[in-house]
């Protein structure tokens, strides 16, 4: 019996994968015939068998691993700068309430002005290349995480800590056994965030200012009407960061088995 | 020899809408290996006096005396889900730095005794709520508390639970002859595992009545709950809940 309802599961999650790849084929098709039949202009909207040859071309000469390394390099150094410096901002303001309450009116400002206006003036201060552009991606997840991480923290449940302090358990203890551990998977939820937020930063930083990168590929290519360029960053964009998602799902599903 | 001693307590909080008298002259003691429960209408302050026992709130004036180490039950069992049953119930002694191997042994055979030792690997949402708690109490008697406080520990349980619950945390408890200072609303529940019950009036609340519970032919709150003294003790109690 059970094992017959398993295989009804496998049975149904193979099936939903079939139909998302048969999906994604039929709207890459879709796009090549529309494409090729003069339906949208191919100048403006290029085609996805173009795209694909201009990507064999740059794996070819090798040109595509420099502009994907320094820009995953840089979303890199975002996204775990970004996460552990917000979780060490939030765990302090946790410990202590008379800073939160300092801090609440520019924590919220902070997180109301748009990041990517700041950017310019970032990369201005801290220089161009890898630098600026990593502060960038840090200063666009840092205060969410902040605000986020702070707020799962204050919520666990006051009689928990209770709990913990009709054991004499120091403040130290308390993160430790009950703030961190039951928010795990919130801070997992975090880091997901902050892949996207890291990219945003990152390709924002390029568009700026910079000689490498997938967003500087993709600036290249607007600016001399080459729309497979611009295609094509956006394709590596798209691949690298459902692999980083990917990789950070499987850290979850890993943690989640050990705990249960 | 007394365990626990309230010597005229007072409380009084200031707010911006000014004063309010919460406690009015409060003094009762728990002996060892006694049963103590309190029992008054809600709002009466009995979260008050609990929070002024375990040293969370100072009294406004009068004296708390407590004998040893406060160990505490709440209403929800605080487990937590992503330890073992075994690694809660150490959770105590492991913030204490104290897991030495006598101390685990003892609570080894406590989870023997009260047949709880089969699920040490279980994680707690996969059991009961009944067994929960209980495992709940071994946490807290894991520490060798001298006085136990019991805050409204089985309300959120229903009520076939309840009753078959505080059944079995009554009986660890006098096993292991524990102080014991019992909050509850539940009359039934104060009588059955009480030996003395103090009943608190509306707020202000003051010491209206501590009555001996004696029922000489049951030795469980089950058994107590069948017997014919039961329902006089609980009109008697009603009755001064009730008297304005």
């Amino acid at each position: 019996m059970n094992n017959n309802f398993l295989k009804q599961k496998r049975k149904l999650a193979f099936k939903i994968i079939i139909s998302q790849i048969c999906l994604l084929l039929l709207l890459l098709f879709l796009w090549e015939l529309a494409s090729r039949w003069g339906w949208i202009d191919s100048f403006l909207f290029s085609k996805p068998s173009s795209v694909i040859k201009l990507l064999i071309n740059y794996f070819k000469t090798g040109e595509i691993f420099k502009h994907i390394g320094i820009s995953l390099l840089e979303t890199m150094l975002g996204l775990i700068i970004g996460t552990i410096l917000g979780i060490v901002i939030a765990t302090i303001l946790w410990w202590n309430n008379t800073i939160a309450k300092i801090l609440d009116p520019f924590l919220i400002v902070g997180n109301a002005l748009p990041k990517t206006a700041l950017a310019p003036i970032l990369i201005i201060w801290v220089g161009t290349g890898i630098k600026g552009i990593t502060v960038v991606a840090i200063s666009i997840s840092l205060i969410l995480t902040i605000i986020s991480a702070y707020n799962y923290f204050i919520n666990v449940e006051v009689e928990k800590i209770r709990m913990l302090q009709s054991f004499k358990a120091t403040k130290w203890q308390i993160l430790t056994k009950l703030i961190i551990p039951a928010n795990l998977g919130n801070l997992i939820n975090i880091i997901k965030i902050n892949i996207g937020m890291s990219w945003v930063g990152v390709i924002v930083g390029e568009f700026i200012v910079s000689k490498y990168g997938i967003g500087y590929l993709i600036l290249y290519g607007t600016q001399v009407f080459n729309m497979e360029l611009v295609m094509m960053g956006v394709l590596v964009l798209a691949i690298i960061s459902f692999l980083m998602y990917e990789v950070v799902n499987l850290i979850e599903k890993k943690i989640r088995k050990k705990r249960n | 020899m007394k365990t626990l001693e309230l010597i005229n307590v007072n409380k009084t909080f200031y707010t911006e809408l000014g004063a309010l008298d919460v406690l009015d002259n409060i003094s009762f003691d728990v002996n060892e290996g006694e049963i103590v429960a309190i029992v008054g209408p809600s709002g009466s302050g009995k979260s008050t006096l609990l929070n002024i026992i375990s040293k969370l709130l100072k009294p406004t004036s009068g004296e708390v005396i407590v004998e040893g180490d406060i160990g505490y039950m709440f209403q929800h069992d605080h487990l937590f889900n992503w330890r073992t049953v075994w690694k809660n119930i150490l959770i105590g002694l492991e913030i204490k730095k104290d897991k030495d191997e006598k101390k685990r042994e003892r609570v080894k055979e406590l989870l023997t005794k009260y047949e709880l030792i089969d699920f040490i690997n279980n994680y707690p949402q996969e059991l009961s709520g009944g067994m929960r708690q209980r495992i709940a109490l071994i946490r807290t008697l894991a520490t060798s508390p001298n006085i136990l406080l019991l805050d409204e520990p089985f309300s959120a349980l229903d009520y076939q639970t309840r009753i078959n619950v505080s059944n079995d945390i009554y009986q660890i408890i006098k096993d292991q002859k524990v102080s014991t200072l019992l909050v509850t609303h539940d009359i039934s529940e104060a009588i059955g595992m009480a030996d003395r019950v103090i009943v608190l009036s509306h707020r202000p609340a003051k010491l209206k009545k501590i009555i001996e519970i004696k029922i000489d032919s049951a030795t469980t709150p089950l058994e107590k709950r069948k017997s014919q003294e039961f329902a006089q003790y609980f009109d008697v109690i009603w009755g001064l809940l009730n008297e304005q």
